[in-house]
């Protein structure tokens, strides 16, 4: 397959830049740096929802990945290892501020697949072919206003998926589930955005 | 449909379109509505979600980023211990070796009471230690005599005193390095060691005022001697008595060693000059006329008159004693000072001629 061939040239590639930075490449953890920090940005931004913070924190993720690049074990791509040097640093910056925005609150919190399940035949339910649109008029802040109804892992798999373009298998790599796993959440986060977003676009 | 399966087929559905297909075809290929729909939210979420910094903040990070990583580098680089460690460990170990050696060598000179002296005893332990034979200890033994008796000429040299314990060295080296000839069954050798202590020791001071005379050339003024062995407080007395003792021996005080007093005469002079003025012009002179008058006027019938003798006609023995008594006899102010004497002898060669350069004290007598 095309597509693959091209995903091997690009990781042989990638881990030559780590070795390199590894071995002191400052041009390499350049190269490195500009490669991923989109990615790091957007999950953060859209995760915290204040881009001065995004900022912030992105900053700490990147300094954070140097210090640790050597002991950096290559598993196939750099990407799942700083997102979830991300992902960590969201957590930790809410722990210090020892309260979440209102916003990133859910009653599902805790919630873990089994509660997954259960909302997921609910919202199956609920869904009507009429809800079923193919065109959503859709930005940024639409849609984080809408992800205030997803539960924790939800949002995780959405900054994930959709806001740093992680594939499936690096998603479930970055979060320690399997792929089905993040399939479901997908799913089910999916099912809530939309239903959310078809509220918008009745109520408009 | 079961939750799972559907999921899959989101996910699956969702590729499609971002592989090119669009909602049409798949609705059109019998795909659920439901499902198309939310492939189609996830690529257009997947359109919209993706940010991106400031470009300024972007790169001052990269710079920022960049820099810590340079400034951190020195500690990644992960190489084998020895190599970090093994060049600084033979770095100071040349150090150590250079600073040893040095010390090692500056000591060699040094005298007791120095800083090296005890580095340079433990030299010749080391030396000793590492002698197997006797011959070789033979050869160190006599060494460490050469160099104690070295130590004391030197001390002597300085004014010093050596102490016991420095002669008693000598002696004790002597006595291991004949054990130790002995040892080696070498006729030959024990021969030469004793004629070595033989003479050795006859340069000996043995801390006798006779012994002293003996180390000196046998010319130099016997006067001269024990003064400047012995300049310990102690010494006037002595010194009174070792002036009068040689004194009487019938050599000739006609020497050099009064090279190394003059440093003492230019104060003392003046004031034996101003206690024992009563002799006018004891020693009248030739050729000393210009400058040296007043200095020479004081020249009373202390010793300050050896010198005349020196000068060739030579007083007697029995002169020379005499006048040394008187002087130290008498309760001048500064018998201590009784090196005095010397220091005008020297000029004995050249006759008054030589006077003259005494004569630059007279600026001392006000």
């Amino acid at each position: 397959m095309d597509n693959q061939d091209v995903n091997v040239a690009a990781g042989a590639a990638e881990r030559r830049l780590v070795e390199q930075a590894q071995r002191g490449d400052t041009q390499a953890l350049g190269q490195l740096y500009q490669r991923h920090v989109d990615r790091v940005y957007s999950y953060i931004v859209f995760r915290v929802r204040d881009e001065a913070l995004a900022e912030d924190l992105t900053q700490d993720v990147f300094f954070q990945a140097m210090r640790a690049l050597e002991s950096f074990d290559w598993r196939g791509a750099v990407a799942p290892w700083l997102l979830r040097i991300a992902r960590n640093t969201v957590i930790d910056h809410w722990r210090r501020r020892a309260r979440r925005p209102e916003w990133a609150m859910s009653v599902l919190e805790d919630e873990d697949e089994g509660d997954d399940k259960r909302l997921d035949r609910i919202v199956a339910d609920e869904d009507t072919e009429a809800m079923s649109a193919v065109e959503f008029l859709v930005d940024r802040a639409r849609i984080a206003a809408a992800a205030e109804h997803l539960t924790e892992l939800q949002r995780q798999v959405v900054a994930l998926r959709f806001a740093s373009g992680m594939s499936i298998k690096e998603t479930a790599d970055v979060m320690g589930k399997s792929e089905g796993a993040i399939k479901n959440l997908q799913h089910h986060a999916l099912r809530a955005l939309r239903r959310q977003l078809a509220g918008y676009e009745a109520a408009w | 449909m079961e939750p799972d399966v559907r999921a899959e087929r989101v996910q699956r559905l969702a590729e499609q379109l971002a592989a090119g297909q669009s909602v049409e075809q798949l609705l059109a290929a019998g795909e659920p509505r439901d499902l198309v729909s939310l492939a189609a939210l996830a690529q257009q979420l997947g359109r919209v979600l993706p940010a991106s910094p400031p470009p300024a903040y972007r790169a001052r990070l990269q710079a920022d980023l960049q820099q810590a990583f340079v400034a951190q580098r020195p500690r990644r680089a992960p190489r084998p211990l020895w190599s970090r460690w093994l060049p600084r460990m033979v770095a100071a170990t040349l150090a150590l070796v250079v600073v040893f050696g040095s010390t090692v060598a500056a000591s060699a000179s040094s005298l007791p009471g120095d800083v090296l002296y005890p580095v340079k005893r433990a030299t010749e332990n080391v030396r000793l230690l590492l002698s197997w034979s006797a011959q070789a200890r033979v050869a160190v033994q006599m060494d460490i005599a050469e160099a104690r008796l070295a130590e004391i000429r030197a001390l002597t040299a300085r004014g010093r005193t050596p102490e016991a314990a420095l002669l008693n060295a000598v002696s004790s080296a002597h006595e291991a390095a004949r054990a130790a000839a002995i040892q080696a069954a070498d006729p030959n050798l024990v021969a030469s060691v004793e004629a070595r202590i033989a003479a050795d020791e006859a340069a000996l001071p043995q801390g006798e005022p006779a012994a002293i005379p003996d180390e000196a050339p046998p010319g130099v003024a016997t006067a001269v001697l024990p003064a400047t062995a012995r300049p310990s407080p102690s010494a006037t007395a002595t010194a009174t008595e070792a002036l009068a003792a040689t004194a009487t021996v019938p050599v000739q005080p006609s020497l050099p060693p009064a090279t190394m007093l003059p440093t003492l005469v230019p104060t003392l002079v003046p004031t034996v000059v101003a206690a024992a003025t009563d002799e006018p012009e004891a020693t009248s002179e030739p050729a000393g006329g210009g400058a040296a008058p007043v200095a020479t006027e004081p020249a009373p019938p202390t010793l300050t008159d050896l010198p005349p003798p020196s000068v060739e006609p030579t007083l007697s023995p029995g002169e020379l004693r005499a006048t040394a008594r008187a002087e130290y006899k008498t309760p001048t102010p500064r018998p201590s000072r009784t090196p005095r004497p010397r220091r005008e002898p020297p000029p004995a060669p050249g006759n008054g001629s030589v006077r003259p350069t005494s004569a630059p004290e007279p600026s001392a007598t006000p």
